[in-house]
């Protein structure tokens, strides 16, 4: 039976792929944003444990508190003062400060400031003996080392034409200053966005962001053999209440949360349109398979009669979803990569260039997409693949057999109405409601939207008859006896008739395929000839 | 008189020894003024065996009745008995079974799934049985209906004929009890139908195969042991095997009547 299921889907190759696609796109968008918010963490990862790298501890200024949406407060800062009494603790081999700021901005050559889109425009310090915490890499030239001079990164270097010993504008808090470029920086393995940085020495930086005699952050290594923990219990005496130490890992890890914060709102947002883009899959899905099982009934009806039971029926459709779920789904997993760096470069075109990395694809990503298509695609598969359990064997020697009406049918009005009112209420109190909080008011609205959705698909049936007469009078008007056919026709299976609206509202023709199953054995054609020994069987006909 | 009733009951509840049978099966189209009635009391016992042929001009309700016998509808009234088991009772899991295991179709439009190959499709009742054809049978039979060169050929690729050669295959390799045959000529050129018919022959000869087919072609029923003749849902002639004349004559006596 496996095979049989198996056979007949590779027989409608075109049909079945058709369908597929629904589940590519909704699986390519849950794949893209976890690729895309993936490769965007590790290369804030990538910046933050490099900007600690050879520190065993950082101390910094605390904030007071924390904003709500995750981005702190600039902490405050230090003063020099506690460099030189932590340089003299035994177990420190070396120590250094650093002043940072991310609102240094660069001029270009046409004399305005250089624009970085949003992303923060650092500028920090670099000391000679601080080399070895320094997270840049020169690619060419020196380290400043005088009041005049700048390094720049290289992206701006080589996006604005900027080359070592040419002079550049740049603006901290004061008005704008000339400095002369003694070399050009980078930071190893990953990109910085549309962020800029520019690298002053320690006292330039200091008196351009307005820190005379203050530091941001002070980096320390100690001596070999020493813990961490007994380096830690050293410092922590000399600092005052708003300074902190930390390990240089746990201090990353910090930076990394806050930055993570806003990569999360980005990471649901996308995930909520995959999640839509899923449910109208789930819902093509569950309309083609309807239709291809209505079409098929005859191939159902022809292997009941030589023995399949109804389990084996449904089993034969729910194997097809799956299989289709399996193949949708990988194939939306990877055309997610394709998709992650079109959103990126999206989010590039307004303005929210993030850093990057090499791309992220992580274990959760496969395991997350495969899941979710493949489960979305089966579970769409269950009413279709119970209404073909329904297809009678007597269908497999009559032309045009009627479904027989499920056991649940007789509750299928008040169902649909049912349905549609709790959606409009949920709808109406989402949005019309005061006093709610935005987390339970946004879940009532989608919940609401989803019944919506439900409910007039579930009435589009009941209202084909009525709609169909205003639309037919003048169809009968105008064509006579063919448009009252029309309309009868329009109106003898209204569930039919709705169901192949709703597939022509998806785009898809599907009346080339329903020769198909006749082909070769006498076809429709034969079967009306017959027809005639038939009528006294079928006197409503 | 009351004599007369226990019997008449008795006859109804025990299960009769033939391999088919009918007890004044009535089956209802449609309610109240426009209710037709396709057959009105049918009584027959099918013998083991032999072929026996359903005759009746169109609307006369033979098709209705291969239906009722082969459990595929359900009669209004009356009972149906396949190898010794009521159909009235039994569940959709139960009728399941005993299609597996007791019933075997000639369809008219042949019926074979179209991704199938002729041998899959031939072996296919098996499959879905979840069993493993005998080698030495599937080969027999593959041999007999001359789709030896044929079996990796898919229905699109053949004939009609050789479409219903796979059909009968079918229908005989689960060795069912019954076999019901549903105008097997019918979607066929005379030349093509009189192999067919040949081919039914044998099977009831060779292998002793029972089988009921339905029909209005009189060359088709002048093949059969015994030939029903079905007139306005009743039988009215039950007639021993006779050529196609003795038919067409008695079809002409039938309809002048």
């Amino acid at each position: 039976m496996l095979g049989v299921a198996l056979k007949g889907l590779a027989r409608r190759k075109v049909r079945a792929s058709l369908t597929a696609i629904s589940i590519v796109l909704g699986v390519s968008m849950i794949s893209g944003t976890y690729i895309l918010t993936d490769t965007i963490n590790a290369g804030f990862h990538t910046i933050f444990t490099g900007s600690y790298q050879n520190a065993d501890v950082v101390i910094t200024g605390k904030a007071a508190f924390d904003s709500a949406n995750g981005t702190s407060v600039e902490p405050p800062t230090m003063p020099q003062s506690l460099l030189t009494e932590v340089q003299k603790l035994p177990d420190v081999a070396l120590a250094a400060g650093s002043v940072t700021t991310s609102s240094l901005k660069l001029i270009g050559k046409d004399g305005k400031v250089i624009s970085t889109g949003g992303a923060p425009a650092l500028g920090f310090s670099v000391t000679p003996r601080g080399q070895q915490f320094n997270p840049t890499k020169l690619t060419t030239g020196s380290w400043p080392s005088g009041p005049g001079q700048i390094v720049i990164d290289k992206a701006t270097a080589s996006g604005k034409g900027f080359h070592v010993g040419d002079r550049i504008g740049a603006q901290a808090f004061g008005p704008a200053r000339e400095f002369a470029i003694t070399g050009i920086a980078e930071l190893p393995n990953v990109s910085v966005g549309g962020a800029t940085f520019a690298i002053f020495d320690q006292p330039t930086a200091q008196q351009l962001f307005h820190k005379v005699g203050a530091l941001d952050a002070i980096r320390v290594q100690s001596k070999a053999g020493i813990d961490t923990s007994a380096l830690l219990s050293q410092i922590k005496p000399l600092l005052s209440d708003t300074q902190v130490v930390r390990s240089g890992t746990e201090q990353a890890k910090k930076d990394e949360q806050q930055a993570g914060g806003f990569i999360q709102i980005i990471r649901y947002a996308l995930l909520a349109f995959a999640g839509i883009a899923l449910f109208v899959g789930a819902f093509v899905i569950a309309n083609t398979l309807s239709i291809t099982i209505a079409q098929r009934m005859r191939e159902f009806a022809t292997l009941r009669t030589l023995g399949a039971s109804r389990r084996q029926v449904m089993w034969s459709v729910v194997i097809e979803a799956f299989v289709i779920g399996v193949l949708g789904s990988l194939v939306g997993l990877f055309l997610g990569l394709v998709l992650a760096k079109v959103l990126n470069a999206l989010f590039v075109a307004f303005g929210i260039d993030l850093p990057h990395g090499s791309t992220v694809f992580a274990t959760r990503t496969i395991v997350v997409s495969l899941l979710v298509g493949t489960v979305v695609t089966v579970l769409a598969s269950v009413r279709p693949a119970r209404r073909a359990t329904r297809v009678p064997p007597i269908a497999a020697v009559r032309e045009g057999s009627v479904l027989p009406p499920s056991r649940f049918a007789k509750y299928s009005t008040v169902t649909a109405l049912v349905v549609l009112a709790l959606g409009i209420v949920a709808v109406c109190i989402g949005t019309l409601a005061g006093g709610m909080a935005t987390g339970p008011r946004l879940l009532l609205i989608g919940v609401g939207v989803l019944l919506l959705f439900f409910g007039v698909s579930m009435n589009a049936p009941k209202i084909v008859r009525p709609l169909a007469s205003v639309i037919g009078k003048p169809a009968q008007a105008i064509g006579g006896a063919p448009g009252l056919l029309a309309r009868d026709n329009a109106t003898r299976n209204p569930a039919r008739t709705a169901s192949t609206a709703s597939a022509l509202m998806i785009g898809r023709d599907h009346r080339h395929e329903h020769v198909h199953p006749d082909r070769g054995a006498g076809g429709p054609v034969a079967a009306r000839q017959a027809g005639g020994q038939r009528r006294h069987r079928h006197p409503r006909r | 008189m009351e004599a007369a009733v226990v019997p008449a009951v008795d006859v109804a509840e025990r299960a009769p020894a033939a391999v088919v049978a009918a007890q004044d099966i009535t089956r209802r189209y449609g309610e109240g003024d426009t209710a037709v009635d396709a057959l009105r009391g049918v009584s027959l016992e099918v013998q083991r065996e032999k072929l026996t042929a359903v005759m009746g001009p169109s609307g006369s309700g033979k098709s209705t009745l291969m239906h009722i016998l082969a459990a595929l509808d359900r009669p209004t009234s009356g009972s149906v008995w396949v190898a010794g088991t009521k159909l009235g009772q039994l569940s959709d899991n139960e009728i399941t079974k005993l299609r597996r295991e007791h019933i075997g179709f000639v369809f008219q439009f042949f019926n074979l799934l179209p991704m199938l190959t002729a041998e899959e499709n031939v072996v296919l009742p098996l499959t879905i049985a979840g069993e493993k054809p005998e080698r030495e049978w599937r080969e027999q039979l593959l041999k007999t209906m001359g789709l030896d060169q044929r079996r990796t050929h898919r229905p699109a690729e053949l004939s009609g004929g050789q479409q219903q050669r796979v059909a009968i295959a079918r229908a005989l390799v689960s060795k069912p009890t019954v076999v019901f045959a549903d105008e097997p000529t019918g979607n066929l050129d005379s030349k093509t139908g009189g192999e067919i018919l040949e081919l039914l022959r044998n099977s009831v000869d060779s292998y002793g195969q029972t089988t009921v087919m339905v029909t209005h072609d009189p060359y088709a029923a002048a093949i059969a042991d015994r030939i029903l003749f079905l007139g306005d849902g009743v039988i009215v002639r039950d007639m021993p095997g006779a050529d196609a004349k003795d038919v067409i004559a008695a079809m002409d006596e039938l309809s002048q009547a």
